[in-house]
């Protein structure tokens, strides 16, 4: 008899545990639910959260912290400037699935919804017809804006499905995840201050207990988890889980993977752990005076630790695409690769928690692999994460929907264009009902970018890059440019008064 | 034995209820409106309310959890001990325990780590609470004051109970249908 390997067991385990808990992850391999032509390809999107461009060797980042995302690309479109609409999950997440900016959608806030009046318009809807939906929001605040469309998903995967510790409360209530768990695991419970006085020290004190006896083998640093929810989890289960769960969706489905790593903490395991303690560093750059001034040796220390962690995550996607290379799944399926947004390791500033939109928060990767694709083909026209609805629409053989933002990617039934202007919003401590007064734009238009400040100081300020010459964004050409800067800050100030113009009304 | 001699009247144990529902509803409410500036950012009234409604179930459970413990002990100690002093005595044991907890829960701050610590000092906190219920009634003047205090407290019942049924009520409604 042969023996199983721990891994083999995970693999099973990982695709068991969600058909049993959740009858509907079953039907994926059982009878057809609708009835669907099974000759088209499946669309499937693999979303790691925080994930910055800047970072990947696949994008020309100096450590090799991406070896297999380099091996995917072989196969794969890889658009080279590819920018989030938002610096968090929040914004990013809801972009993505609606096709429309921040500013449009209004999942501006922490914990923050895509306004009522667009939950129809969503890309599992746009898919929706002889398309299956599956969603696993692994990252709990993607679960948030993910559950809000859950009326047009098939299979709604809880955040903690491949999890080694789950105390998610919302979980729980499968009809109701979206305010079940705005109000349990975002308030009743919360990590901190919790308005529960019985069940949320009880339940924090029962997680800690259990965190603390969980096997660490393999993680160093501790075993990877959500930042701020009782969820702990291995990447090697996650990914395990997905090898199953990928391959034996039928034709046609649509699923939307939000994967929670690269997001902090970073969590590299004892494979990578050290591996870039090489004495490289970055090219220094003055502290903004709206970061929050962490210190250099603190900043180049948690670079380090996201790398490895980047690292180790890509050996794990290395093996899922493997599986997926094995089981035919790029034979027949749109296979892309992505994040809702960056992370930022310079000007005094550490992750995506900021009002800054510097290239490492807004530029992210976009590697899409398509049916039987063979070779490479690189797109360097700027495109934004509003541009994936449209694109999928168009594969999915659905019209594209009059209220996105967005256009049909480059290479995908879109054009090149690098005149085309893209914007990035940040505007968490604008109201969602109000027109956005405290906020920072970043408009990209060809080769330059100018970033746009209002409500922080007295006086709004501006800033204006050439990428093209400057990738570093080091030499602000706002006051010696005042022909190009004039002209974008035309433009975005005309957008953003466009877009407020809606909620003045309502003032 | 016979329990049934050792169960508390309604008016008892409305006493001791009405004492443990103003602390924890009280503890929940006041996280609520502190929280409340930040779910107006995002949030309509009408989801707002089924927070709140959540909220005010989770209370509802913890209330009655907690109101069950002097009624277990009044069942189980003799009724010297206990169940002829149940006002006083079910007061000062809710009072303490869940002065304890919100002690905990003060620590549970943004800024510091999860005061595991506190919790393993729990059984001897819980002796220290069972001595001093005991030994504290005996008090009078802190007896007569626990009991018209309680009895005073009844009135937030009013509000509370059917604040609660409504909730429970909505959220059993989303999690049904």
């Amino acid at each position: 008899m042969s023996k199983i390997s721990r891994r083999t067991f995970l693999k099973v385990i990982g695709s068991a545990a969600p058909a049993l808990f959740f009858p509907k992850v079953s039907s994926w391999a059982g009878n057809n639910i609708k009835q669907s032509d099974t000759s088209k390809p499946n669309v499937i999107i693999i979303l790691l959260d925080a994930m910055s461009a800047r970072n990947l060797s696949v994008y020309g980042y100096p450590r090799s912290t991406a070896p297999n995302l380099e091996r995917f690309a072989e196969h794969a479109l890889v658009y080279h400037s590819h920018y989030s609409s938002g610096n968090y999950t929040i914004p990013g997440t809801a972009s993505l699935l609606t096709g429309t900016y921040p500013w449009t959608h209004r999942a501006i806030n922490h914990s923050g919804m895509v306004k009522q009046s667009m939950i129809e318009e969503n890309i599992f809807r746009v898919v929706g017809e002889g398309y299956r939906g599956l969603a696993f929001p692994q990252n709990v605040w993607s679960n948030l804006i993910v559950s809000q469309f859950a009326d047009n998903i098939d299979t709604l995967l809880p955040s903690g499905t491949y999890g080694d510790l789950d105390y998610l409360a919302g979980d729980l209530f499968s009809k109701d995840v979206n305010t079940s768990t705005r109000a349990l695991d975002d308030f009743a419970f919360k990590e901190r201050e919790q308005a529960s006085l019985i069940f949320g020290p009880l339940l924090r004190a029962l997680y800690f207990r259990n965190a603390a006896h969980l096997p660490k083998d393999g993680y160093p640093n501790g075993l990877p988890n959500i930042d701020r929810y009782p969820l702990y989890f291995k990447l090697e289960d996650v990914f395990d889980g997905l090898a199953s769960l990928l391959p034996s969706l039928q034709h046609p489905s649509f699923a939307y993977i939000h994967l929670y790593p690269p997001h902090s903490p970073y969590r590299a395991t004892s494979k990578f752990d050290g591996q870039f303690n090489d004495g490289w560093d970055p090219i220094a750059k003055p502290v903004h005076r709206f970061s929050e001034h962490s210190a250099g040796r603190s900043i180049a220390s948690e670079r380090r630790a996201y790398d490895e962690y980047l690292a180790s995550i890509d050996w794990e996607l290395g093996s899922l695409f493997d599986t997926l290379e094995k089981e035919g799944v790029f034979e027949k399926s749109y296979v892309i690769v992505t994040a809702d947004h960056g992370e930022m390791f310079e000007r005094g500033q550490v992750a995506h928690t900021t009002s800054l939109l510097y290239e490492p928060i807004m530029h992210i990767p976009l590697l899409i692999s398509t049916p039987g694709q063979k070779t490479r083909r690189d797109v360097y026209a700027p495109t934004n994460a509003v541009d994936v609805l449209p694109t999928i629409a168009q594969l999915t053989g659905n019209p594209i929907p009059s209220w996105t933002e967005g256009v049909p990617l480059p290479e995908l039934g879109g054009v090149e264009d690098y005149e085309r202007s893209i914007f990035t919003v940040e505007a968490k401590k604008s109201s969602a009902f109000k027109p956005l007064d405290i906020a920072t734009v970043a408009l990209r238009k060809g080769t330059h970018k100018l970033i746009y400040y209002t409500g922080y100081e007295a006086e709004d300020s501006f800033e204006l890059y050439d990428l093209e010459v400057d990738a570093e964004e080091l030499n602000d050409l706002y006051p010696a440019q005042p022909a190009i800067a004039k002209k974008m800050k035309d433009e975005l100030l005309d957008t953003f008064s466009d877009v407020n113009k809606p909620y003045l009304k309502q003032r | 034995m016979n329990f049934s001699k050792r169960f508390p009247s309604l008016k008892q144990l409305s006493s001791v209820y009405s004492v443990a529902v103003v602390i924890i509803y009280g503890w929940s409410i006041i996280r609520f409106f502190w929280r409340l500036p930040s779910f107006i950012y995002y949030s309509t009234v009408r989801e707002i309310g089924v927070i709140f409604s959540y909220s005010i179930t989770v209370n509802l459970l913890e209330s009655l959890l907690v109101v069950s413990i002097p009624v277990v002990l009044s069942l189980i100690l003799p009724s010297k001990w206990f169940f002829e002093r149940f006002v006083a005595r079910g007061v000062l044991l809710v009072l303490l325990g869940l002065g304890y907890m919100m002690y905990i829960g003060s620590h549970n701050n943004i800024n510091e780590p999860f005061p595991y610590t506190l919790f393993r000092w729990a059984p001897l906190a819980l002796l220290l609470i069972l001595v001093l219920v005991f030994f504290m009634d005996r008090i009078k003047f802190l007896t007569r004051i626990l009991e018209i205090v309680s009895d005073r407290l009844e009135v937030f019942l009013l509000i509370s109970i059917p604040v609660s049924i409504i909730s429970f009520i909505v959220v059993l409604v989303r999690n049904v249908f």
